[in-house]
């Protein structure tokens, strides 16, 4: 890897360096498992929240982004969603710190990666919002990427307080807003959205998670325990329900969200994960709701969904009690072929871990596992495979939705900021605080909402791009992996990713699960390739893929330390 | 600007929106003796009168005696201000003045429980435990102590030491030791001994409604799905708390309306009524003018079953807030509810607007207005509400049906009706939304469509094996098949 000037006196040490540990061989206390890269990287981003002193909720929610690579010239590109004021168009806006060039919308940036003869990598990242068309202004929260019309170029969904936006990729640097011709239009109040084949029809239907009803005129004034003036709760607000776009196969989308059940119940969605969690090849959704119980919408044969959350355990906390739930993610964190949950929620509450006990059934297990932890509120997630040792680890991006006391005690204008948490898999049994050495960047206080992971530098393991609030975008590269092997596959359907496809890579000590997912998180599109760490293992591997209602597929021989592109029926190839 | 129904809990104040500069630095109040922390005071710029009074009082009652009085009256100075910052949760002022009221009087159990209650709320579950274990020890009569030492030791996965803690007070408090030894039994996956201990606490305690939760579970757990389902939809949200005088006085010392609307709310959310009320009621005695205090206050009466005192505090509410919707349509609603539908009406009629989240209220108001034929108001009504909520089936067909039938015919739009009502049949085919089809059919004129649609309606009820609505059908049928059939 090749870092840039401000972190490259840390090289050597990142070159041997993984996380410390108490019984770690490889304890290196001031070796951080990632470095903040943001500086160099050509990404200056801040998300504008377009507060006025008014409290009003949308300006706690914002924003995400997306990690895609959106002129298929094998790096990733980032997109980041922009709010602006709440009141309409750039209101608002003069007074905060948005008055610079972000207001102008959301923003694309174009990865510029370079790999010199030797090796070393240089991430360089060139604002390309003019010349690909997008002109994604307004209030902006989230952001989606899938290839609906199967043509094998990345389009992008993004999501608003108001009318969302759907992004045709052209194919040659530019993106066409098709919203209108699509139909896949929702103005209510939307947050995370998905990509999901839910009807096995081969292309992408689009399911877009809605939060609260809310206009201005519907502010609330709320107060804390205290007295104070304060962001409300949003259950003062009623939910707005979700909706199910299916895919019509001809550029165009019909609303399905009252045929296939999704109308029948609706909270206040703020996060999306689609997956397979009953194992019946029907692809299901996990909706993480704030201040309703969680929805975990089960898949009947593509006609139809129920929403079993309660009864599989992964509704509410194991007290029984409704919790305020933003972000989600799965992963196989125990190695036992299925996937467990992470829910991310209000500091006072504790993220919650579901460990899976199969048949689709769960049980929360936080404090077991060792992730109860009160003090954080939790936003973007992701399951990571940090120094590619074939444990999904857990990053947890977090910041606060009411005032903190301290922050406030010292005259800070948007008190709500908190550290991120970064939690290691000791082997499948527990995960242990490591936030510590993480970085400096895990323990600045910031706003943080959304979070993508993706490997920006394609040198095998995962980085990070983290959205905050009234805050600068951070760019987080991976320095904990160097040194570890590990494979890495792009797995397509047609000419798209085949997204939600489970991939199985079998060792002599177990399986490796992985799925390939460009969703989860929060308001956050990530990397839809996947990395398997293998620690020091050299050998060629055997990757099994597990095709929704197909049958597995193994592709072997795939030597280690590159990426392999599969696809059915085909030889893979190096990439 | 919508009056203050909500509150938000957590120990959170605000900054002055105006504020764009840090402060230079935090106000703080000097330590009383050498050895003593100094306390960080709260912002006091956007805080409730009430409030900031209530502050002061405790600060001066330690600035009166700090030169002269006793340690132990020093240390009860502190211990009643951190009371006061814990009853509005500033919890790290709390902290530290618990902090020095136990460091002038180490053996004091009010202090070091009231610490160990703010750690365990904080998530700071291992000072928790030595800080409850202490008062316990010098207390041991503190019985709480013992249970919120059970409930943190669950929280660090510590289940054997919490059935320790749990059996302890099984004798003494049945209900919540049960509670407590059925949440352990759950986690350690002995279903049949969580259930055994649940459904004792439930039957001890039955408002404690949480328990519902983990009871499904341990039916879950012995592969008894139906009897999980059952308990499910039975949880709520009451729970088998131990009865803390030390913890729950801190309620009594909350001034200010602001206060007394959070406890309320809280109350109210767990389904205590009852206390909410209490709450409320105070919220009124500080702030008769609040027009919040009151329509909270009416919410609680109405669940309560208190009609008339709902609606006379909404009307008080109205009064003072004249132009706030959330007021009117909770006066509406309960009207409505008490068959008050002339004043429902005429509520209406002044404000010209009810927000449709209700339904049921909202199809209630627009049959009110049809009876008194005001049938142009109440297409107005429900036009709105289908806007707001397109996926309603009862609103659009209610709407469907006016626009098809309306007996003020200026008001009728036989397309239109027929658009929603095919809309809502497409979504679900049941009898009733075939024939508001075949009602709009006959409107636009179209005879022998509207008696296809009826025969094919009463086809579906007959499938369904809805006797009565078949029959009902049957008669209604023949109007259709006359020339012209226009109803």
């Amino acid at each position: 890897m090749r870092l840039p000037p401000s972190v490259a006196g840390t090289a050597i040490a990142i070159a041997v360096g993984v996380w410390s540990a108490s019984n770690s061989t490889h304890a290196q206390p001031h070796t951080p498992l990632f470095v903040d890269a943001t500086d160099e990287s050509g990404i200056d981003f801040t998300y504008v929240n377009g507060a006025t002193g008014e409290l009003l909720l949308p300006e706690v929610i914002g924003g995400g982004g997306a990690l895609f690579d959106y002129d298929n010239d094998g790096d990733l590109d980032v997109f980041a969603v922009q709010g602006e004021g709440v009141r309409g168009q750039g209101a608002g806006l003069s007074r905060q710190v948005g008055s610079g060039p972000e207001a102008r919308g959301a923003r694309l940036y174009r990865n510029e990666l370079r790999v010199a003869a030797d090796g070393t990598r240089s991430v360089r990242f060139v604002d390309v919002t003019a010349q690909s068309r997008i002109d994604a202004r307004g209030y902006g929260m989230g952001a989606a990427t899938g290839d609906y019309d199967n043509d094998g170029w990345i389009d992008l969904y993004v999501t608003y307080l108001g009318s969302n936006r759907m992004f045709r990729n052209n194919g040659d640097g530019t993106f066409s807003d098709v919203t209108t011709k699509t139909g896949t239009d929702d103005a209510r109040w939307s947050t995370s959205a998905t990509f999901v084949d839910y009807d096995r029809d081969g292309w992408l239907d689009l399911f877009v998670v809605n939060y609260v009803n809310f206009s201005v005129e519907m502010k609330r004034a709320c107060f804390s325990a205290g007295s104070a003036r304060d962001y409300c709760n949003p259950v003062v607000y009623d939910p707005a329900p979700d909706t199910l776009f299916h895919n019509n196969r001809d550029g165009t989308f019909s609303d399905v969200s009252v045929r296939t059940g999704i109308r029948r119940s609706a909270g206040r969605g703020l996060g999306v994960l689609a997956l397979d969690v009953n194992g019946d090849g029907w692809i299901d959704l996990y909706v993480a709701n704030d201040g309703d119980p969680n929805q975990l919408l089960i898949n009947e044969r593509g006609q139809t969904f129920a929403d079993e959350a309660l009864l599989t355990g992964v509704a509410v906390s194991r007290a029984g009690v409704t919790q305020g739930s933003m972000g989600v993610d799965a992963a196989d964190v125990d190695g036992d072929g299925d996937e467990d949950l992470f829910v991310t929620n209000l500091d006072n509450e504790s993220n919650t871990f579901y460990r899976n006990i199969g048949r689709g059934l769960f049980e929360d297990r936080t404090v077991e596992v060792g992730a109860f932890k009160l003090g954080l509120t939790g936003f973007g997630t992701r399951f990571i495979d940090i120094d590619n040792d074939g444990w999904m680890d857990l990053v947890a991006v977090n910041g606060a939705v009411r005032h903190l006391n301290r922050q406030l005690q010292r005259g800070d204008p948007f008190p709500l900021k908190q550290p991120k948490l970064v939690l290691r898999n000791e082997s499948g049994k527990r995960f242990v605080d490591v936030t510590a050495q993480a970085g400096p960047s895990f323990e600045r206080l910031e706003v943080s909402r959304g979070l993508s992971m993706g490997d920006l530098d394609n040198d095998g393991d995962s980085d990070l791009v983290v959205f905050n609030n009234s805050g600068r975008a951070r760019v987080l590269l991976n320095a904990a992996a160097s040194g570890r092997h590990w494979v890495g596959v792009r797995v397509l359907a047609g000419r798209r990713d085949a997204v939600q496809t489970r991939l199985e890579l079998p060792r002599r000590t177990g399986s490796l699960w992985r799925r390939v997912q460009t969703d989860g998180s929060y308001l956050s599109a990530s990397d839809p390739r996947v990395v398997f760490g293998l620690g020091a293992e050299t050998t060629a591997q055997t990757i099994r893929v597990h095709w929704a209602g197909g049958k597995p597929e193994e592709f072997a021989a795939l030597a280690v330390d590159r990426y392999w592109v599969l696809e059915a029926g085909k030889t893979p190839r190096a990439f | 600007m919508v009056v203050c129904l909500c509150v938000v809990a957590g120990p959170f104040v605000l900054a002055d929106p105006a504020r764009s500069q840090q402060r230079a630095s935090v106000e703080t109040l000097p330590p009383a003796r050498a050895g003593l922390a100094p306390v960080e005071w709260p912002p006091f710029d956007s805080l409730e009168p009430a409030v900031v009074d209530h502050l002061r009082e405790a600060r001066h009652a330690i600035e009166q005696i700090a030169s002269s009085g006793s340690d132990r009256d020093v240390a009860d100075a502190y211990g009643a201000l951190g009371r006061v910052f814990h009853a509005y949760e500033f919890l790290d002022a709390a902290e530290a003045c618990y902090r020095n009221a136990s460091t002038l009087r180490p053996g004091d159990a009010t202090w070091l429980h009231l610490r160990a209650y703010l750690y365990q709320q904080s998530g700071r579950l291992e000072e928790a435990v030595d800080l409850y274990d202490k008062a316990r020890r010098s207390t041991p009569s503190d019985i709480a102590a013992t249970v919120h030492l059970g409930e943190t030791y669950l929280g660090l996965g510590r289940v054997r030491d919490a059935r320790v803690e749990f059996e302890t007070v099984l004798e003494r408090l049945p209900g919540v030791a049960n509670a407590g030894l059925g949440e352990v039994a759950l986690r350690e996956g002995r279903h049949r001994e969580a259930i055994e201990h649940l459904e004792a606490a439930l039957r001890r305690i039955p408002t404690a409604t949480a328990l519902e939760y983990p009871l499904a579970m341990a039916y879950r757990g012995l592969g008894k799905t139906d009897e999980a389902r059952v308990h499910l939809a039975r949880r709520g949200s009451g729970s088998a708390r131990v009865a803390d005088p030390i913890v729950d006085a801190l309620q009594m010392l909350v001034r200010g309306e602001r206060g007394f609307v959070l406890q309320g709310r809280r109350a109210y959310e767990s389904g205590q009524f009852q206390q909410a009320a209490d709450a409320f009621r105070k919220a009124v005695a500080v702030a008769p003018e609040s027009a919040a205090a009151r329509v909270n206050l009416g919410s609680a009466l109405a669940q309560l079953g208190d009609a008339d005192g709902a609606i006379e505090q909404f009307e008080t509410a109205s009064r003072l807030s004249p132009g706030d919707q959330t007021v009117s349509d909770a006066l509406i609603r309960v009207l409505l509810h008490a068959s008050r539908d002339n004043d429902a009406v005429a509520v209406f009629t002044r404000v010209r607007a009810f927000g449709g989240e209700d339904e049921g209220s909202l199809l209630k108001l627009a049959l009110a207005l049809t009876g008194r034929e005001r049938y142009g108001d109440a297409v107005t009504l429900l036009d709105e509400a289908h806007r707001a909520f397109p996926d309603r089936p009862s609103t659009t067909t209610t709407l469907a049906r006016l626009l098809a039938a309306s007996p003020d015919v200026s008001l009728r739009n036989g397309q239109r009706a027929l658009d929603l009502a095919m809309a809502v049949y497409g979504r679900e085919p049941a009898p009733a939304y075939g024939e508001t089809v075949a009602i709009a059919l006959a409107e636009l004129g179209r005879c022998d469509d509207a008696v296809d649609w009826m025969r094919r309606s009463i086809a579906r009820a007959e499938e369904v094996k809805d006797a009565a609505e078949s029959a009902r059908l049957k008669r209604e049928a023949p109007r259709y098949a006359k020339h012209p059939c226009r109803p």
